[in-house]
Order: structure tokens, then C-alpha cells, then sequence
């Protein structure tokens, strides 16, 4: 089956434009008041979540989306390196992305960026979510791996 | 938790200005001879771009615009340092950049690698993909973009 970088990078704007809802949507709960919010949830007939974890939920939002994009990345790059090692077993994250950076000649600061996005994911995932996730800028690390993809062609199988 | 990292290492240079300074005089040596190549029919605009680099810092590069008919495509510095090679420059057509080629500075020589109509879309720039940068090189490129735009 082709692959088709437009469409990996398509799935990563959809999961930033699913982000920049949901941000939407808890800022706006930020601005409200107490009473607003108690209003509102009476008015429509919600389910009143457990607003102690507001302010979490708002500082680790950006983490929340940047494991979901970094996996797209991932399969991305994946694929790409299947293309030329077919049924073969991909190895670490790290050694694909450095193989394909390899074979890509891909300049040193842009593999440099998307192994630092690699790097952060990583411990989110497998280290201290929580001490990680407070510092991430979301729109810094997708630039770095939409950077990384915009390396690889246009298309391959 | 102890995560590797990439096994490229991160370009050392003793004289960053002087790696600089002779990477924008080849840019505008590549420049020129693009130009020259495109001939009289491709309009030419040469622009600085800003270029920030890891190693070189903040700086200016000159690229390439060119134009035929309602062909536009642009000759644009990307990086200094890339495993492999001393430097990488795309040629890419306007607007979407869908159709890249890339150049490659490999030891004194421009290579470029470009997937031609019906080539291994797998194929990557250290394979038989990658062709010495010449005129005829240029020029088919040139045209197949053109042919892409139509």
C-alpha cells in the first residue's frame, strides 16, 4: 500500500485541531465563574466533572496531545523505514529515526529536534509524566517533527 | 529513565564564522550557475533568506526564485551540516513544495536526488537516485516540474 506524507501529516493538523478544542473549551471554563459553571451544568443537564482537577487537566493538556502526535510520527517514520527494510522487524524508536536520518541525509538540526520531541515523549510515557508535562510547548514540538517529515518524499510503498 | 541519544553526533567546528562564510560563497557560487543554467526563459530573483543553525548561529543565505509561465519554483538553502553531506539545498515548485528535489553537497561535488516520473519512490539520496548536479540535470528537473504544474 503507498503511503502518502501528505496524509501523516493531515492526521497530526487533526490531532493539534483536536487539541486546540479542547484548550478552547477549558479556557473558557478558566474564565467562568463558579457560579457560571454551576449554572451552566443546571442549564443543560450535565454531569458535573470533578472540577478539583481543573487546573491538571489544563497544564497537562499539551502533553495528553503531544503522546498522541508523536505515535503518529512514529508510524510515519515506521513505515518509512519498512519501505526499504520489508519484513523486517523495526528496531527502537531511536535507531529508526536514526536510520532514516541516515539514509535521508537528513540535517543534523532537524533530527536533532525530532529526537528531542522523541526524548520528551519518552519520559511522559515512561518516566515522570507529571514533572514533564508542565514545561511542553505543544506548537514547538509538532514544528520539529512536521520539520523531520517534511524531509521524507512525497510518497513510498 | 536513561533515554540514548541519536547516534549522529552534533557537528564540532573550530571556526563557526569561517564555516559560515564559505557555505553562503558556495550557496551564491550554486546560485549563479543555476541561474546561468535556467537560461533566458525561467525569470531569476535572488533573495537572502534567514537561516538559523545550531552551530553557524543566525545568518543569511541567498535562494532562488524562478519563474516560466505559471511555473514557480524556488532554489532554497536549508542546512549546513546533514550525516553525510556539507550541506543540503532544495529545489522545490511553488506554492505546495509537493515536487522537491534535493541537493546534496557530497566531499567538492553538488548531488542531486529527485524521484523522476516512474523511479522507486523508495529510493534515497545515496542510491542511483542521486545524479551529479549539471546543467541537463537541472534543466530535466526544471521541466518535469513544469509538466507537474500543467
Amino acid at each position: 500500500m503507498p503511503y502518502e506524507k501528505l496524509q501523516w501529516r493531515t492526521q497530526i493538523r487533526e490531532v493539534e485541531h483536536e487539541y486546540l478544542n479542547v484548550r478552547f473549551g477549558l479556557d473558557w471554563m478558566a474564565l467562568a465563574t463558579g457560579a457560571e459553571v454551576a449554572a451552566f451544568i443546571l442549564a443543560h443537564g450535565l454531569v458535573e466533572p470533578p472540577l478539583g482537577a481543573f487546573h491538571d487537566a489544563s497544564v497537562h493538556l499539551a502533553a495528553t496531545y503531544l503522546i498522541r502526535m508523536y505515535s503518529v510520527f512514529e508510524r510515519c517514520v515506521e513505515s518509512y523505514w519498512l519501505s526499504w527494510n520489508a519484513g523486517a522487524e523495526p528496531p527502537l524508536g531511536y535507531i529508526v529515526l536514526d536510520d532514516v536520518t541516515g539514509f535521508l541525509v537528513i540535517p543534523y538540526d532537524a533530527a536533532l529536534a525530532a529526537d528531542r520531541t522523541r526524548r520528551l515523549r519518552n519520559r511522559l510515557v515512561h518516566d515522570n509524566f507529571y514533572d514533564a508535562a508542565s514545561v511542553i510547548d505543544l506548537a514547538v514540538d509538532m514544528s520539529a517533527i512536521l520539520d523531520y517529515l517534511d524531509r521524507l518524499p512525497s510518497r513510498w510503498d | 529513565m536513561d533515554e540514548p541519544i541519536t547516534r549522529h553526533q552534533h557537528p564540532v567546528v573550530d571556526d563557526p564564522d569561517a564555516v559560515r562564510d564559505d557555505w553562503v560563497s558556495l550557496l551564491h557560487e550554486l546560485v549563479h550557475k543555476c541561474q546561468s543554467w535556467a537560461g533566458k526563459e525561467w525569470t531569476a530573483e535572488e533573495k537572502m533568506r534567514p537561516m538559523r543553525d545550531s552551530v553557524l548561529g543566525k545568518y543569511e543565505a541567498p535562494a532562488l526564485f524562478l519563474q516560466r509561465d505559471f511555473t514557480r519554483v524556488v532554489l532554497e538553502p536549508v542546512a549546513r551540516f546533514a550525516p553525510g553531506a556539507n550541506g543540503v539545498v532544495d529545489l522545490a515548485r511553488l506554492p505546495t513544495y509537493d515536487d522537491v528535489a534535493t541537493l546534496y553537497r557530497i566531499g567538492e561535488e553538488w548531488k542531486l536526488h529527485y524521484v523522476f516520473r516512474g523511479a522507486n519512490v523508495v529510493a534515497g539520496p545515496r542510491t542511483a537516485q542521486s545524479l551529479p548536479l549539471n546543467e541537463a540535470i537541472f534543466r530535466r528537473v526544471l521541466d518535469e516540474f513544469s509538466s507537474h504544474a500543467v
